[in-house]
C-alpha cells in the first residue's frame, strides 16, 4: 500500500503580538490509503494546526516555515500541500473534494442562515459539474447514508432545528459527498453525548470501509482514539513524541508522556485504590482536621422528594409552523444524598440533569415537589419553602463549582478576592482572619499564596478550576455541587483535579454532588450513581453495581456505548444503531409503555439499586403480562406520575 | 397563520404604546408653567393693547384651552382620526396646512441619506475588510475617522462658503426659491434633485464614516468564525465566502437599525437644516417647542413616535426575513 500523504518536517509558526510561537516542530508521518491516523496530544500539542495546515486553512498569522506535505491521490503525480499557494485554484479544487475535514463543533460549522441542503450541496457544485436538481438529489442520498430518517425533509432544515449529533452527521455528508480520499476529522465527537459519539465513530469506520477513506483523527480522547484509529502520532509541545500502530503504542508505551496520558484517564472499573497518575501531580499540604465526625456519614444529608420542573417556550416566533409545546426539564425525581457520600448524577446534554442541580442550590425554582436538607441532628429543613434571609443563611450550606472555569471566575477580581468573597458576604470573621482561611483554603487546593494577588487570567484552566473549588469551600457547606467541573480541561489537567476532589472528599469529609456526561470520570469519584433521561431519573445505584448490572435501557445503552481506551477490546459498532435510547418512548415495557401515557416510578430491585420500572422484573426475565398492574414487589420511591405533558 | 396572529399581536401593542405615548406627550408639553396665550398676552399688553383680556378670553375660548385638561387631551386626540392635528397658534394656522410639504421634503431628504449611507458604507465595507491590513483598508479607516470626527453642520458650513466663494452659487435650501411656492412641475423637480445631493452628503457623511466601521467589524468577525473555514475546507472560494456568508450574517444589526433611523427622519439634523435653510421638519419643531405651540409639537412628537414603532415593525419582519433563526425559532441575536 503506497502513502497516501506524507508529511514531512513540517513546521508552522504562528505570528502574536506576544512573540512567535512553534506551533509544530518538524513533525513527520504518514498515512495510507485507507488507515485511519490518529494525531494525539492534548490543547496546544499542535494538533489542529496540522490538520488545518494539510487543508490550507492555517489564519493568516500563521507560516509554514519548512517541511513538505506530499498528497499522492491515485494516478496524479504527488502534490507537495505545504508549497502550494493557500488560495490559488488549484488548492481550492483539492479542498472539499479530495481533502475534507468537519469540525468539532458541528453547530457552528455550519452556517446557521442557510440550509443544511444548501450547504452540502454546495461542496458537490463547487467540485461537480451538477446542475441543481442532481445536486438535490445527491445531497438527499448523502444525508440518507449518514442515518437522517427523513433526508428529504432534513436538507430543508437550518442548523438550529437539529441537535447537536445531527449536525455532525450533515458535516459528515457535506464532507464526504466528493469522495474524498482523506477525511481530517477535527475532534469530531468532543462535542457530543457519549451514545451520539459512538454513532459518529460508526459513520466514520463505515467511511473508511466501504469507499477505502482515509481518516487523519485528531483527538485528544485516548478511548475514541483506541477505537478507530489504525496508527497514532503522540504530539506534545509541536512535536511527535511517539508513533506507531494503536496496538503497540497502548501495550507498550514508550515515551514517559504517552505513558503519562494514558496514566490520567480514568477508566471503567478502576479499582477504588487506583489513583490517576497526571503529568504533573499537585501536592496538597496535610490540612487541620476539619473533617466532619464520621458518626453522621451515611445520615441523609438532603433529600429530593418529587420534584419536577417544567420550561414553557418563549412565544413570538414569528413563522414557527407549530406552536412549542411546554416540556419537563425535571420530571418527577426523587432521591436522597448521604452525609459524606459522593452522588454521581450522569445524562446527555440536556436531560435536565444541571436545572436539577440548579434547583438543589435554588438557584432555579421547581414548579413541584419537595426538598429537605437534615442537620447534624437530623432537623430538617424545608429547602424550596426558604425565603429571604433564612435563604440567605441557608446558602452557607450549599456551594457550587462550575463546568466553565474560564467565565465563573470575576476578571476583574483578584484570586483572593475572589475566595474570600463568599466569607465577606456572609460576614464571616474579621480582616485578619479571613485573610488566614483564604491563605489556607488556596494551599488546599494546591495553589500558592503568591497567587492570591493575580487575575484569574494568568491561570490556566486547571488552575482557575481550582480557584473556583477553593471559593466553594469557603464557607464549609454541607454540599457541594460539581457542574461538569471537568468537561472543559484536558486529560492530565482532568486527572488533577479528580485527584483534587477526592482528596478533599476524604480529608474534609466533603458530601458532593457530581455530574459530569463521562461515565468513566463518575465512576473515578462517586460512591453511588444516578442516570437522568429526558428529564427522569432512571437508575439510581452504588458505582460497582451500576456497571455491573445495569438494568434500564438507557443504562444499558450509555454503557455500551463507551469506548475504552484499549485497542483490544473496541466497541461493536455495529451493534450500536439502534441503541440510542434517550427518548423514553423507545423504552420497552416495563421501562416505558405504561397505559394511556402513565409513568412508572422507582422501585428496588436489588438492595440499594434502584429502577425506573412498572415491575421489579430482570429484563432477561421478560414479561409478556403488558397491561398487568405494577406489582407492589420491591419498595415503591416515587409514586408513579400519571399525566400526559402540559 | 402564524403570521397573522404575529402581525395582530403587534399592531396591537402599538396601539397601546402610541397611546402612552400621546399621554406623555400632553403631559409633558402642559408641564412648563403657562401657555402659549400666556406669552400673547405679555406680548399684547407690551404693544399697549387695552382690551387683550377681552381677545384672549374669546381666543381661550376658540381653542379650548379654558377646558380641563382630560378634555383638551381626548379633543386632540379625537382629532388624530379625522386628521385634525389642531390649530398651530404661531402660524395661526391648522397644523396639517403648517407642515404641509416639510413632512414631504423631510422624508424625501432622509430617505435619500439613508440610501447613501447604505450604499456607500455596504461596499466599502466589503471591499475594505476583505482586504484587512492593507493600505486601502488604512486609508479608507483613516478617511472614515476623519468623516466621524467633522461635526455635519461644519461641514455644511464648509461647503456653503466653497460654492459661494469659488462657484458664485447658493447651494442653501432643497431648491430653486424662485420655484419654491409654484406648482409642482418637472422644472422643480429636478431642481430639487440637484439640491439634494449636497444635503445628502452633508448629513450623511459621519452616520456612513461610522456604518463603514461597523461594517468593517462585523465583516471580520463573522469571517473568523468555524463556519466560514468550513465552507473554505469545502472549496469556497474567497469572494463567495465574504457575499453568501459573512455578509449574510453580518447584516442583521443593520436591519434592527432601520427602527431606529426612521425616528431620527424627523428630529435629526436639525442644526444642518438651519445652517442650510433647509425647509424641513427639524428647525420647526424646534421653534414650536420653544413657543409651547402646543399642538404643532405635540403633532411633530407623535408622528415621530408613529414612526419609531412602524420602523420597529418593518425592522422585525425584514429580519424574520434575513434570518431564520427569527423565523423559525423566535430568537433574536442582535450584533
Amino acid at each position: 500500500m503506497s502513502d497516501l500523504l506524507s508529511v514531512e518536517d513540517l513546521t508552522v509558526e504562528f505570528w502574536t503580538p506576544a512573540g512567535t510561537i512553534r506551533a509544530v516542530n518538524k513533525l513527520s508521518f504518514r498515512i495510507r490509503r485507507g488507515e485511519v491516523v490518529a494525531l494525539v496530544g492534548e490543547s496546544g500539542s499542535g494538533k489542529s494546526a496540522t490538520g488545518l495546515a494539510l487543508l490550507g486553512l492555517l489564519p493568516r498569522v500563521a507560516k509554514i516555515l519548512s517541511g513538505r506535505m506530499l498528497f499522492r491521490d491515485g494516478d496524479a503525480p504527488p502534490v507537495d500541500l505545504a508549497s502550494l499557494p493557500p488560495r490559488s485554484r488549484a488548492f481550492r479544487a483539492i479542498r472539499g473534494d479530495r481533502i475534507s475535514m468537519i469540525f468539532q463543533e458541528p453547530t457552528v460549522a455550519l452556517s446557521p442562515l442557510h440550509t443544511i441542503g444548501n450547504q452540502i450541496g454546495e461542496a458537490l457544485r463547487l467540485h461537480r459539474d451538477v446542475d441543481r436538481g442532481q445536486a438535490h438529489r445527491e445531497v438527499v442520498a448523502a444525508l440518507e447514508a449518514v442515518g437522517f430518517t427523513r433526508p428529504e425533509e432534513a436538507a430543508h432544515k437550518y442548523p438550529f432545528e437539529l441537535s447537536g449529533g445531527l449536525n455532525q452527521r450533515a458535516m459528515i455528508a457535506m464532507a464526504t459527498i466528493c469522495r474524498p480520499a482523506l477525511l481530517i476529522a477535527d475532534e469530531p465527537t468532543t462535542a457530543l453525548d457519549v451514545t451520539v459519539q459512538a454513532e459518529v465513530m460508526r459513520l466514520l469506520m463505515d467511511l473508511k470501509e466501504r469507499h477505502g477513506t482515509a481518516i487523519l483523527l485528531v483527538a485528544h480522547d485516548l478511548g475514541v482514539v483506541a477505537n478507530m484509529a489504525d496508527e497514532m502520532v503522540v504530539m506534545h509541545h509541536g512535536e511527535a513524541m511517539e508513533r506507531g500502530t494503536v496496538r503497540d503504542l497502548f501495550h507498550d508505551p514508550r515515551h514517559p508522556y504517552l505513558k503519562g496520558l494514558i496514566g490520567a484517564v480514568p477508566r471503567l472499573g478502576m479499582d477504588r485504590a487506583t489513583r490517576l497518575r497526571p503529568l504533573r501531580e499537585i501536592p496538597v499540604p496535610p490540612v487541620r482536621s476539619q473533617a466532619r465526625p464520621a458518626a453522621e456519614a451515611g445520615r441523609p444529608l438532603l433529600r429530593v422528594d418529587d420534584v419536577s420542573k417544567v420550561f414553557h417556550p418563549r412565544p413570538g416566533a414569528m413563522l414557527a409552523a407549530t406552536p412549542r409545546a411546554s416540556t419537563y426539564a425535571v420530571r418527577n425525581v426523587s432521591f436522597e444524598i448521604r452525609r459524606g457520600e459522593c452522588l454521581g448524577l450522569v445524562g446527555e446534554s440536556g436531560c435536565g440533569k444541571t436545572t436539577l442541580s440548579k434547583i438543589v442550590a435554588r438557584s432555579e425554582n421547581a414548579d413541584e415537589g419537595r426538598i429537605e436538607m437534615f442537620d447534624a441532628d437530623g432537623a430538617g429543613t424545608n429547602v424550596l419553602g426558604l425565603t429571604g434571609e433564612a435563604l440567605r443563611r441557608w446558602r452557607r450550606r450549599v456551594q457550587y463549582v462550575f463546568q466553565n472555569p474560564y467565565s465563573a471566575l470575576n476578571p476583574r477580581m483578584t484570586v483572593g478576592g475572589i475566595v474570600a468573597e463568599p466569607l465577606l458576604v456572609h460576614g464571616i470573621g474579621d480582616e485578619r482572619s479571613r485573610k488566614a482561611r483564604v491563605k489556607e483554603l488556596i494551599r488546599l487546593v494546591g495553589l500558592d499564596e503568591s497567587h492570591l494577588n493575580r487575575h484569574p487570567n494568568s491561570f490556566s484552566g486547571g488552575q482557575r478550576q481550582r480557584i473556583g473549588i477553593a471559593r466553594a469551600l469557603a464557607l464549609e457547606p454541607e454540599l457541594i455541587v460539581f457542574d461538569e467541573p471537568v468537561s472543559a480541561l484536558d486529560v492530565s489537567v482532568q486527572a488533577q483535579i479528580l485527584n483534587l476532589v477526592r482528596d478533599l472528599k476524604d480529608r474534609l469529609g466533603l458530601t458532593c454532588l457530581f455530574i459530569s456526561h463521562n461515565l468513566a470520570v463518575v465512576d473515578y469519584l462517586a460512591d453511588r450513581i444516578m442516570v437522568m433521561a429526558a428529564g427522569r431519573l432512571v437508575e439510581i445505584a452504588p458505582r460497582e453495581v451500576l456497571f455491573r448490572e445495569p438494568r434500564h435501557p438507557y443504562t444499558r445503552a450509555l454503557i455500551a456505548a463507551i469506548p475504552e481506551p484499549d485497542p483490544d477490546n473496541r466497541l461493536d459498532l455495529s451493534k450500536l444503531s439502534a441503541g440510542r435510547r434517550s427518548d423514553p418512548a423507545t423504552w420497552p415495557w416495563p421501562y416505558g409503555g405504561g397505559e394511556g401515557g402513565a409513568e412508572p416510578g422507582l422501585i428496588e430491585v436489588a438492595p440499594e439499586h434502584f429502577v425506573r420500572s412498572f415491575v421489579a422484573g430482570t429484563p432477561d426475565e421478560p414479561r409478556s403480562a403488558r397491561h398487568a398492574p405494577a406489582t407492589s414487589e420491591g419498595r415503591v420511591l416515587e409514586p408513579a406520575g400519571a399525566g400526559g405533558e402540559a | 397563520m402564524n403570521f397573522a396572529r404575529f402581525l395582530g399581536r403587534r399592531f396591537l401593542t402599538m396601539a397601546v404604546t402610541l397611546l402612552v405615548i400621546s399621554l406623555l406627550v400632553f403631559i409633558i408639553i402642559q408641564l412648563p408653567p403657562g401657555d402659549y396665550l400666556s406669552s400673547y398676552i405679555a406680548e399684547l399688553r407690551a404693544e399697549g393693547d387695552t382690551n387683550f383680556e377681552e381677545k384672549v378670553a374669546f381666543l381661550r375660548e376658540l381653542y379650548g384651552l379654558d377646558q380641563p385638561l382630560p378634555v383638551q387631551y381626548l379633543q386632540w386626540v379625537g382629532g388624530f382620526f379625522r386628521g385634525d392635528f389642531g390649530y398651530s397658534f404661531e402660524y395661526g394656522l391648522p397644523v396639517a396646512d403648517v407642515v404641509g410639504d416639510r413632512l414631504f421634503l423631510t422624508l424625501l431628504l432622509n430617505f435619500a441619506t439613508v440610501l447613501f449611507i447604505y450604499l456607500v458604507s455596504f461596499p466599502v465595507g466589503l471591499y475594505v475588510a476583505s482586504r484587512q491590513y492593507g493600505l486601502v483598508d488604512y486609508g479608507l479607516t483613516f478617511l472614515s475617522y476623519l468623516g466621524l470626527a467633522i461635526p455635519n453642520f461644519l461641514l455644511a458650513l464648509i461647503l456653503l462658503y466653497g460654492a459661494n466663494v469659488f462657484f458664485g452659487v447658493s447651494i442653501g435650501g432643497l431648491m430653486d426659491p424662485a420655484l419654491a411656492d409654484e406648482p409642482w412641475s418637472g422644472a422643480k423637480v429636478a431642481s430639487l434633485l440637484a439640491h439634494l445631493v449636497v444635503p445628502v452628503v452633508v448629513i450623511g457623511m459621519s452616520s456612513t464614516a461610522a456604518m463603514i466601521q461597523r461594517v468593517r467589524a462585523n465583516l471580520l468577525d463573522e469571517l473568523g468564525r468555524p463556519y466560514v473555514v468550513a465552507a473554505r475546507a469545502r472549496g469556497v472560494p474567497e469572494r463567495r465566502i465574504l457575499l453568501k456568508y459573512a455578509l449574510r450574517s453580518a447584516m442583521n444589526p443593520f436591519v434592527s437599525d432601520i427602527g431606529d433611523l426612521l425616528p431620527s427622519i424627523v428630529s435629526g439634523s436639525v442644526i444642518v437644516s438651519v445652517v442650510m435653510s433647509l425647509p424641513t421638519t427639524g428647525p420647526m419643531l424646534l421653534s414650536s417647542l420653544r413657543s409651547q405651540d402646543m399642538y404643532l409639537a405635540g403633532s411633530f412628537l407623535m408622528f415621530l413616535a408613529i414612526l419609531t414603532v412602524i420602523g420597529m415593525l418593518v425592522s422585525d419582519i425584514l429580519l424574520a426575513l434575513v434570518d431564520p433563526r427569527v423565523r423559525l425559532s423566535g430568537g433574536k441575536r442582535r450584533r
